[in-house]
C-alpha cells in the first residue's frame, strides 16, 4: 500500500515541513497541535487558511534525521487527537450547555433559598398560606 | 532579522503583545503588509540572538486566540 506522507523533511536546516490540508485538519485543530509542541520544538504557520496550511516545525535542540522523523509521527498523531478532541466537543456541545444550566439554574434556586434562610424570610410558605415570620425550632 | 506573520494565520493583537513582552531583549519594528505582517528585530542581546526569532514566532504562536469546540 502506498502512503502519502504530508511532510518533507529539510536535513540542511533540519527542520520539517508539513503540508497541511484544512477541509481534514482544520486551523483550531492546527493551533492546538502546535500549541502542544510549542515546549519541544519551534513552530511556524503560513499559507491559507481555507486551501493549504503550511508548518514548519524545527527542534529547540538539534535534531538528527531520524528524530526529525519520530517528532513528525508524533506531530501526526497529536494533529489525529486534536481533531478528534473538537469534533467530540462540537458533538456535546448542545448537552454540555444543558448540563450547566442546569447547575446554574438549580444554584440560583438553592441561592435564593439561602438568602430567605438567612433574612428570616419564607417566601414559599407566605404564598403557601403559612404563617410568615422567623422560623422557630421546633421542639423535641 | 525580518519575520513575516501571515495575516490569515496570525494576529495583530498578538504581535503587538509579544513585542511588547520582548522589548527589553531587542529593538523591534512593526509594519503592516498586504498579506504580511512584518516584524523586524535589531540589536538583540548577545546571549539571546541566536533564538530570539524562533522564540518570538512560538511566543506569538501561544497568545493567538482561536475558537475551540
Amino acid at each position: 500500500m502506498k502512503q502519502k506522507i504530508n511532510f518533507k523533511i529539510e536535513k540542511k536546516e533540519k527542520s520539517i515541513i508539513f503540508r497541511l490540508k484544512p477541509n481534514i485538519y482544520p486551523l483550531e485543530t492546527i493551533y492546538l497541535t502546535c500549541y502542544a509542541f510549542l515546549d519541544r520544538a519551534y513552530l511556524f504557520l503560513d499559507g491559507h487558511p481555507k486551501k493549504e496550511i503550511i508548518v514548519r516545525l524545527k527542534g529547540k535542540e538539534s535534531l538528527s534525521p531520524r528524530e526529525l522523523e519520530g517528532l513528525a509521527g508524533e506531530f501526526n498523531n497529536e494533529l489525529l487527537s486534536a481533531a478528534l478532541r473538537r469534533k467530540i466537543s462540537q458533538d456535546n456541545k448542545k448537552i454540555r450547555e444543558a448540563v450547566v444550566l442546569r447547575a446554574l439554574a438549580s444554584a440560583q434556586i438553592q441561592k435564593r433559598y439561602l438568602l430567605d434562610d438567612f433574612l428570616n424570610i419564607d417566601v414559599s410558605r407566605k404564598k403557601s398560606g403559612r404563617k410568615t415570620g422567623p422560623r422557630k425550632n421546633k421542639k423535641k | 532579522m525580518e519575520i513575516n506573520f501571515n495575516k490569515n494565520l496570525y494576529s495583530r493583537q498578538a504581535i503587538r503583545r509579544s513585542i511588547k513582552a520582548y522589548r527589553r531583549l531587542a529593538d523591534f519594528d512593526f509594519q503592516e503588509g498586504k498579506n504580511y505582517f512584518k516584524v523586524s528585530l535589531k540589536n538583540a542581546a548577545p546571549d539571546v540572538a541566536r533564538v530570539i526569532g524562533d522564540e518570538f514566532s512560538n511566543y506569538v504562536l501561544s497568545l493567538i486566540k482561536f475558537k475551540q469546540g
